[in-house]
């Protein structure tokens, strides 16, 4: 869990209290139809359709509900029309389609989509009787929900909220007003502009201002992203932008205003564990003022200064079904304006690692039910070798600047604590409020699911046919990889060396059938004139395919020798067929042909069978982790929406000060919509020190990743 | 709940990225019997930074004596005998497209998908 500014929480509370409504507005399917194994009754006797929809538990995403809808339009069935089973089966036609139409833009290695339609609600009683049509639509396509690589997607721990909720839409700009309230902010308001511009060098243009009394901020903010698909580099992401922000800490304010440059690379996944390595730079330059003089000059400190800094960072992260870890590590060089002599170093590290235990769903179970723990540790020092900005030391709270301004990759560059507004932490200083030079805080978070609804409702979920059909793809998917892997096998390779004997043996009965039926046979027996145009046909097919290309043969040999068994039959049954029509040499021309294939057919089998495909199977079981997790999480993890109280507890201690460690204890209610999360609370300070207060609400917003 | 109708869309990107195979096996439930369809798209390209471009989308019938392979194909996925098919298809509707293949010798190519599984 990342805690973030709670400005944007007004807008998605609202949508939360949306999405509720909507479900909840979706009626229960009052009568039970009788007919479904026989659906041309409800067509004989004239069923009025009552209603037509398109369900998708991805209809919440703005993207799918667009496409959905569009197709909506197209469905032959209307409603107030006669229940038509041609159109009833014809609907699903424009759903797959648009579906479809996702993998023009997002290149998706591989995805399933299905469509389920059924008939509901038949009311016999009604005159006319009526009924309704669900289309169910499921796509894994998980590109067209999260536009990034999953990589980037894979990094939820420290992902940005906002940035992933913007990345759910397809839309080329956006505009959100955010309202919200922080005790140190005090009740704010800002608005948020964004431009999606895919295909230039900048892919995304946002401009964020937000103010209050007490604070405002500003940022501008460009930045690109390009797939370079190397093994250290495969993904590289830049940003140009700058930011402002005057915030009050205590006593103190804290103004600052910079211009910022970034380089971030991501690493290929490695390892048993899929670990992926972020690392990047950023070159910054600006001025910060302050208003406590006295105090930093104590501290030997800048009240108010130029500055520049040069960072450098780098972090791992893993995923897997059920835990997260993600470790960061930020080095900071700084100076007093732009100059190379080095004022201070700051260091600082983010360590989380999140655990989830799901409980198994039983038949009544309308969400998921699952313990979340989650924890965080954060640290940092600076060293001083000349004098140190103000607004560089940390401050503490509940909540911590980013280190690397503007990214979505967050690394904690300050204390945590719940239980203390935020940049209060070191009210308590004997210098006054400005800051500490070093830090750690540990931050833990309990919750537990007790109401919610699974995203894929039980109505979907009871249905043998669609668990039973969604399994089939993975099956399938997992086959079709396998086989196109066999195509590098060395061993499959091999046995392409071995098939020219059974090209020249088929080539020679080719060559025999084309001269069937033999001239002055007439009439021709019509077993084998069917004889002749079968072979030819499979001979046509087996000769230029299955034998054509040997690059690929190896992705075809199974089906080339399956293949051959039919050959081999319908070459006896020419066989016969010539020697019941007293063709006695062609037929025995035949017939030694037919064994030749035979021969060949069992030595090339016996060398395919000798063939070991374990890694080739573990290979292919690599390559759909991915969308099997995701349909894992799909059928048992993820709630449309679901409610958890929360338990929480931190602990901070920064230097120098002398109130030592501080702790905070409390409580509060997390709200799950699909991949986004909510947690609001209230955490006590159990012993307050000056100006701390005696506690301090909280909010954090967080993304979820799909991809486990 | 009695399954009267069904779509499932498969589309996978072969590993060396040159190749997107699309299956799509539609069920259709008539007034006396049950229908199955396979469609069948194919796309190349010849490097991985270009873009896919169409070879081929062929639509079957599934012929009513393979109708038990194609439910069972539904329920349970594509074997591995099938998903050879599916390239050897896709090799022959390459073909097709070029004019060296015959449209039945095709045809045949893309009804193996369903007709090679090996247990029905």
């Amino acid at each position: 869990m990342q805690l973030l500014e709670p400005r944007s929480l007004l807008p998605r509370a609202l949508m939360a209290l949306f999405v509720y409504f909507l479900v909840a507005a979706v009626p229960a399917f009052a009568q039970s139809c009788q007919h479904l194994n026989e659906p041309v009754f409800y067509e004989k006797n004239n069923f009025i359709v009552r209603r037509v929809q398109v369900k998708s538990p991805l209809r919440i995403l703005t993207a799918i509900n667009r496409n959905l809808s569009e197709a909506e339009k197209k469905l032959p069935l209307q409603k107030d029309h006669p229940f038509s089973l041609k159109a009833f089966n014809d609907g699903m036609d424009p759903l797959q389609e648009n579906l479809a139409a996702f993998d023009n833009n997002l290149h998706p290695r591989s995805r399933i989509n299905i469509v389920l339609p059924q008939i509901v609600a038949c009311n016999e009683h009604d005159e006319p009787p009526s009924l309704e049509v669900v289309y169910w639509v499921f796509t894994s396509n998980s590109d067209a929900y999260l536009n990034y690589t999953w990589e980037f997607d894979s990094d939820a721990i420290k992902h940005s909220a906002t940035a992933s909720a913007t990345a759910q839409t397809n839309g080329w700009f956006a505009f959100k007003p955010l309202l919200g309230y922080n005790r140190t902010s005090q009740l704010f308001g800002g608005s948020q502009l964004e431009a999606h511009t895919p295909g230039g060098i900048i892919d995304r243009l946002r401009f964020a201002a937000y103010g209050s009394p007490a604070a405002n901020e500003q940022q501008l903010d460009m930045s690109g992203m390009r797939a370079v698909r190397g093994k250290l580099l495969h993904q590289l992401e830049y940003r140009l932008g700058y930011r402002h922000s005057d915030m009050p800490a205590g006593a103190n304010r804290l103004r600052e205003g910079a211009i910022y440059a970034q380089l971030t690379g991501v690493t290929q996944p490695f390892g048993n564990q899929n670990f992926v390595l972020r690392y990047g730079a950023s070159l910054a330059g600006g001025n910060q003022q302050t208003d406590l003089i006295a105090a930093a000059n104590a501290a030997d400190s800048l009240a108010a200064s130029g500055y520049g800094q040069l960072q450098g960072y780098f972090g791992l992260t893993y995923r897997n079904q059920n835990s997260a870890f993600a470790a960061s590590y930020g080095l900071q060089a700084g100076t007093r304006g732009a100059t190379a002599a080095v004022d201070f170093v700051k260091h600082v590290t983010d360590i989380g690692y999140n655990r989830r235990w799901l409980f198994k769903d039983t038949e009544k179970s309308q969400f998921h039910k699952s313990f979340n723990l989650e924890t965080q540790f954060t640290g940092g020092a600076i060293q001083i070798l000349g004098r140190l900005p103000v607004t560089e030391r940390f401050f503490g709270g509940n909540l911590a600047p980013n280190f690397i301004a503007g990214d979505s990759w967050r690394i904690r560059s300050g204390p945590v604590i719940r239980s203390i507004p935020q940049n209060r932490l070191n009210a308590s200083s004997s210098l006054g409020d400005v800051g500490a030079t070093s830090f750690y805080s540990v931050n833990l978070t309990a919750s537990h699911t007790i109401w919610g609804r699974a995203i894929i409702p039980r109505e979907l979920t009871a249905d043998e046919g669609f668990k039973q059909g969604l399994n089939a793809q993975r099956e399938s998917l997992q086959n079709l990889i396998f086989t196109a892997r066999l195509k590098n096998s060395p061993a499959m390779r091999q046995l392409v060396e071995q098939v020219a004997p059974l090209e020249t043996e088929a080539t020679k009965l080719n060559s025999l059938v084309e001269k069937l039926p033999p001239e002055g046979l007439d009439p021709v027996p019509d077993e084998l004139q069917e004889a002749i145009d079968e072979l030819t046909v499979s001979l046509e097919l087996f000769i230029n395919v299955h034998l054509g290309d040997k690059n690929d043969l190896p992705t075809k040999m199974q089906d080339m020798l399956n293949f051959l068994s039919e050959v081999i039959n319908q070459t006896e049954a020419l066989h016969l067929a010539l020697r019941n029509a007293q063709l006695t040499a062609l037929s025995e021309q035949v017939e030694s042909l037919k064994n030749a294939l035979s021969r060949e057919q069992a030595r090339l089998m016996e060398q395919f069978n000798r063939i070991d495909v374990t890694d080739i199977d573990r290979l292919a079981r690599e390559d759909t982790r991915l969308v099997n997790s995701l349909l894992d999480s799909f059928l048992n993890e993820i709630n449309l929406f679901s409610l958890s109280p929360v338990a929480v507890f931190d602990l901070a201690r920064i230097w120098p000060d002398r109130s030592g460690t501080r702790f905070g204890i409390g409580g509060g209610v997390r709200m799950n919509i699909a991949n986004f999360s909510l947690t609001v609370g209230y955490a006590v300070n159990p012993n307050p020190k000056f100006n701390e207060g005696r506690g301090a609400f909280f909010f954090s917003m967080d993304v979820t990743d799909l991809l486990r | 709940m009695s399954v009267t109708a069904v779509t499932f869309d498969l589309l996978v990107v072969t590993p060396d990225q040159m190749r997107k195979i699309n299956l799509r096996l539609t069920k259709r439930t008539q007034s006396s019997s049950v229908d199955w369809e396979l469609k069948f798209g194919l796309q190349e390209r010849t490097i991985t930074s270009d873009p896919f471009h169409d070879i081929v989308q062929l639509t079957v019938a599934i012929s009513k004596q393979n109708n038990r392979k194609a439910q069972t194909t539904a329920d349970n996925g594509l074997d591995r005998a099938q998903t050879s098919a599916t390239f050897a298809a896709g090799d022959a509707a390459k073909l097709f497209k070029e004019g060296k293949l015959s449209k039945n010798a095709t045809d045949l190519s893309v009804k193996r998908v369903i007709s090679s599984r090996q247990s029905a």
